[in-house]
């Protein structure tokens, strides 16, 4: 790695951004990517250090977002290498209930219920459909607005359209989890 | 009673069925272009399809990337003494050697990602100067077969993607990577469009050329794309036919 001959003042507008800027990154790695504080700091560390190599072809807000750039695809390409987190919830074989419920009618029972809320989800249009799962996995209304690409407003109306439908597939009794917003 | 574990339960089921049915997370440079808005109708579903079924990504998406610098006084601004020992940690990483990659040339990880093409990519004015002996019998050998390539806008207009012709037991493939470079990626490119199959960090070796070493078993026959980057940024794409043998 071809490295430039220490800069003053390249190296002061550097140490600048990274002093106000180190803290807020690693709680950014931490929140977005829920990493271990360390692996964070790491991260951080990664980011600035590409960051430094080649900031000099950058200024103002063109600096910031080059910066963005790189942070998140450090971070990104980290995720990749370890591959999706395990999920540790059990699943059920939706395909052959009666395989769950071994002979128990109160878990076949809940297998054929599962079944036909799966069912009725994947029956969503797909705007509708993409904010029930984010919301269901716990993103918050501004969450689910900002992957995707929409406002809260409208991750509201596509949420209230999607219950009502649910509701007329599953019946008016059916409960949905908690809503936090 | 429907609780919202039996919701949670149904969801990531729906969650890994779409994960079979659409495939890997979209790779680094779409994202940051679906994020700023820059991507086709078509496309940017097809991200948000990706995204809802790969939660992760879809997280590093909904977290706003910070933007407000810390001030002076504030609990995240570093004072002088902790800027001062950052600065120094820094400064040994930035001359340190890095082995992260074993000398800069990594081995495919995995078979999946071997499925990978077959390309060996010297610039001009840049050669490759190792020599690779062919050793017989049951002593361990690479094969490095070299084959000029010229990036994708030299040839535009012109020729379609390069045909590999290397034969040996591996494909050495190396690349010049300007300082900017941040990452390089492997596509395969289908009728349905683009597919990641492999990316890294962009490390260069001393000689600011990157390697690749690709077994020939787990070459497919296909069209692939090297591609160059730095942040969102094509810096340079390289395009290959693998046929079959």
């Amino acid at each position: 790695m071809k490295m430039r001959k220490s800069d003053d003042g390249r190296d002061e507008r550097f140490k600048s951004l990274y002093q106000k800027y180190y803290r807020r990154m690693v709680k950014y790695y931490v929140h977005a990517f829920r990493l271990e504080q360390e692996d964070a700091e790491e991260l951080t560390h990664d980011a600035f250090l590409r960051f430094y190599e080649a900031m000099d072809e950058y200024r103002g807000e063109a600096e910031w977002a080059f910066f963005e750039s790189i942070a998140r695809n450090v971070a990104l390409n980290r995720i990749r290498s370890k591959g999706t987190i395990k999920r540790k919830m059990e699943y059920v074989d939706l395909e052959h209930p009666k395989a769950v419920a071994a002979g128990q009618a109160a878990q076949q029972h809940d297998a054929l219920e599962r079944k036909m809320m799966h069912d009725a989800i994947a029956a969503l249009a797909p705007s509708q459909r993409q904010a029930v799962q984010l919301w269901l996995d716990g993103f918050t209304y501004d969450e689910i607005a900002r992957v995707l690409r929409t406002t809260p407003e409208g991750v509201r109306s596509r949420l209230r359209d999607a219950r009502r439908l649910l509701r007329a597939r599953l019946g008016d009794d059916v409960t949905f989890p908690e809503d936090e917003e | 009673m429907i609780t919202k574990a039996d919701w949670q339960a149904v969801n990531h089921e729906l969650m890994a069925e779409q994960r079979r049915a659409f495939g890997e997370p979209p790779p680094t440079e779409q994202l940051l272009a679906y994020t700023r808005g820059e991507l086709p109708a078509e496309a940017e579903e097809r991200v948000r399809d990706l995204l809802v079924c790969h939660p992760d990504f879809a997280r590093a998406v909904a977290v706003p990337f910070p933007r407000e610098a810390a001030m002076p006084g504030e609990a995240d601004f570093l004072s002088e003494t902790e800027l001062a020992n950052e600065w120094a940690q820094l400064q040994r990483r930035l001359h340190r050697p890095r082995s992260r990659t074993g000398g800069g040339v990594l081995q495919f990880p995995h078979a999946l990602t071997a499925l990978a093409a077959a390309i060996a990519l010297v610039f001009a004015g840049l050669y490759w100067q190792a020599q690779s002996q062919l050793h017989r019998l049951d002593a361990p050998r690479l094969v490095v077969d070299e084959q000029l390539l010229q990036p994708d806008e030299r040839t535009r207009g012109g020729q379609p993607a390069v045909t590999l012709t290397a034969r040996g037991d591996s494909f050495l493939l190396i690349v010049k990577v300007a300082p900017e470079a941040t990452q390089l990626a492997i596509v395969e490119r289908t009728a349905a469009g683009e597919r990641p199959l492999w990316s890294s960090e962009a490390v260069p070796r001393n000689d600011g050329t990157f390697a690749v070493i690709v077994p020939r078993r787990f070459v497919a026959p296909g069209e692939y794309q090297l591609v160059v980057s730095a942040g969102a940024e094509r810096l340079a794409t390289y395009s290959v036919r693998v046929e079959g043998e």
